[in-house]
């Protein structure tokens, strides 16, 4: 007898796949990386077989914690700042009618089929001495001599929190839609200006959403490469652009996988940590 | 208690009307109904109240100050939305002292009037509780406990009972009713059922599309409908088409006298309609060799139906079904009729109504 459609779906086969999926894809490279970062580095270039944590133990020296703050300092602020345009901007769609929302989401999700580089390299135009805001800011007599703002910190922390947004965006942007809009006209027949309104009944009502979509833009912007090199100073260099460096210049790829180990557990981390939120909350 | 007064004003979406021209004046502590099919601009006429709206044209008086210039935060008015609107991250308490903490009262007065609020909504231990522990009613009674926390010079409900079943909606307008006249408080309050208008207003408003139909004390409004639209929406009605010869009505080969006639450009042959209420129609036996007498028709009985505490016999005449009401309680008066059975109907004239159409 042939098989229904839901037959197949609760039969064994999505299963497999899955779990098949999961462990070539994922599971395998993982175990390789986590194997190389006990292996110990030969000068030259070369690696031998052995079980040494001083890869990991290399993390605790002053320069790697500083590394490790500047790239999670970093991609925090710009996942905040994310979080408050993105939130403001998805909360004025939200009140928008159908046909401005629509215009907006087009235009949000056609910024994150851009790639990488494009952004970046837009930013650099426009961060630059000659034909970006330097020029412009020059031009209206608010500097004295037209000047760049990239490489800088300041560059790269506008990048990142660009690309950040449409994520926080796509993560808001159902409950703020789903919220009745007769709880913020409630709380203004209950004395609450339209800004106390949000603050105090919006925001605590999406708060499930708004730590996932702050968790998703961290880590986004963790593993950014392209913008930290374009736009940051080697200090403003993220755990990706180090990793990078590590295994194709300085040749050490027990150290490199190390570090991508740190990347992908801190991740994986966050990712438990959003689900069990969002468990809680719903 | 303040006065409210609403003048000439008109609202539109687009290009559908949502009010034109409303007039009212609703008397210092009174209760007024807003009463109408959904889409005859009942909620809109709330909402410019509450300052959610701004109207086109025309303007909203508070004790002869317009509002116009007022956010809706600032009015002093308590409203309660038709889904409740209670905040789902807050207690019950909390919800209640919501206003209270915007207006800046200290805790201790707080917790004082959410314990007084809770007392007089009879749920004096639901304070601790969440919001989606609460039943139907209780949901209603908190959201009007947190409308009213602030002690409002006006308080407006959106369809109050319509999330309600039949029997807790009944409880819930009379509790809604005492509790408004023992605050005195200038009340406004949307409804698309009339039992509910009759039961809260001092005065309803029949509303359709966009305009007033009529404005009265309930029993005026259910005795005298002044339009055929709000005849049929008020109660139950039987409207007959007839044809109107000069000075009275036509139905069939029967004349209908008309006491009252409002309308004067009538002419001969025009049709008309005649309202009549069924608890006024009147049935007499038909098997005495009884001929009718004016306003009486021969009819025979098509259904008959008792639902305890009201029977409703419906008799067809001259192609009409003509309905009649009566409480069991008098069935010594009444005729013991079956379906078949041959009857007069008599229509009072002085309870019939014309409409011309």
């Amino acid at each position: 007898m042939k098989k229904t459609d839901s037959e197949f779906r609760s039969g064994p086969i999505p299963g497999v796949f899955a779990t098949v999926a999961l462990g070539l894809f994922f599971f395998v490279p993982f175990a390789i990386m986590l194997t190389f970062s006990f292996y110990h580095k030969i000068p030259g270039g070369l690696y031998e077989p052995a079980f040494e944590v001083d890869n990991y133990l290399r993390f605790i020296s002053p320069f790697f914690t500083q590394i490790l703050l500047i790239s999670t300092g970093l991609c925090s602020l710009a996942s905040i700042l994310a979080l408050f345009i993105g939130f403001i901007l998805t909360y004025f769609m939200s009140r928008m009618n159908k046909r401005g929302r629509t215009l907006w989401l087009i235009l949000l999700v056609s910024l994150l089929s851009l790639s990488e580089v494009i952004i970046g390299f837009s930013w650099s135009i426009l961060f630059s001495r000659t034909a970006g805001i330097g020029g412009w800011m020059y031009t209206l007599g608010l500097l004295d001599a037209p000047r760049a703002f990239a490489p800088g910190f300041g560059a790269l922390l506008t990048a990142l929190t660009f690309i950040c947004v449409p994520f926080i965006v796509l993560v808001m942007f159902p409950p703020l839609t789903r919220l009745p809009k007769e709880w913020v006209e409630s709380a203004r027949m209950l004395g609450a200006t339209p800004l106390r309104a949000v603050i105090t009944v919006v925001v605590p009502s999406v708060r499930p959403a708004l730590i996932a979509a702050f968790i998703l833009a961290f880590i986004y912007s963790l593993g950014s490469y392209v913008l930290p090199i374009m736009l940051g100073k080697p200090r403003h260099w993220t755990i990706s652009v180090h990793i990078t460096d590590q295994a194709l210049y300085q040749a050490n790829i027990p150290f490199a996988s190390a570090l991508s180990v740190f990347l992908i557990v801190t991740a994986l981390s966050l990712i438990a940590l959003i689900s069990k939120l969002q468990n809680r909350f719903t | 208690m303040p006065r409210l007064q609403i003048e000439g004003v008109n609202k539109h979406f687009g290009s559908f009307t949502a009010l034109n021209d409303i007039w009212l004046d609703i008397p210092a502590g009174k209760l007024l109904c807003l009463l109408g099919p959904s889409g005859c601009g009942k909620t809109t006429i709330l909402r410019i109240i509450a300052g959610l709206e701004s109207p086109d044209s025309g303007k909203v008086l508070l004790d002869g100050n317009d509002l116009a210039i007022l956010p809706p935060h600032r009015r002093d008015i308590g409203m309660v939305f038709q889904s409740h609107a209670l905040f789902p991250h807050l207690s019950v308490a909390e919800n209640i002292s919501y206003g209270l903490r915007i207006t800046g009262i200290s805790k201790s007065e707080r917790l004082e009037r959410v314990d007084e609020l809770l007392e007089t909504i009879r749920l004096p231990d639901a304070g601790g509780k969440r919001i989606n522990q609460l039943s139907g009613g209780e949901l209603q009674r908190v959201s009007i406990a947190r409308a009213l926390a602030r002690q409002p010079r006006i308080f407006l409900l959106d369809e109050p009972t319509s999330a309600l079943d039949a029997n807790l909606r009944e409880t819930m307008q009379i509790e809604l009713r005492r509790l408004q006249q023992s605050l005195n408080i200038t009340t406004v309050v949307v409804t698309h059922d009339q039992s509910e208008a009759m039961t809260l207003a001092d005065l309803i408003v029949v509303m359709q599309a966009g305009t007033i139909e009529q404005i009265g004390p309930p029993m005026e409004i259910y005795e005298k409908p002044r339009t055929e639209f709000v005849a049929n929406f008020i109660g139950a009605t039987n409207m007959l088409n007839c044809l109107w010869d000069g000075n009275c009505a036509v139905l069939g080969n029967n004349k209908l006298n008309i006491k009252s006639i409002a309308d004067s450009s009538l002419t001969r042959g025009d049709p008309v309609k005649v309202s009549i209420r069924p608890e006024r129609v009147e049935l007499l036996a038909a098997n005495r060799g009884r001929k009718p007498d004016s306003n009486q028709l021969t009819g025979t009985v098509e259904f008959v139906r008792n639902i305890g505490n009201l029977v409703e016999i419906h008799t067809r005449c001259e192609n009409t079904s003509i309905a009649h009401t009566y409480s069991p309680q008098n069935l010594s008066t009444e005729l013991n009729l079956r379906e078949g059975d041959a009857v007069i109907v008599h229509l009072p004239a002085e309870h019939c109504l014309l409409y011309s159409k």
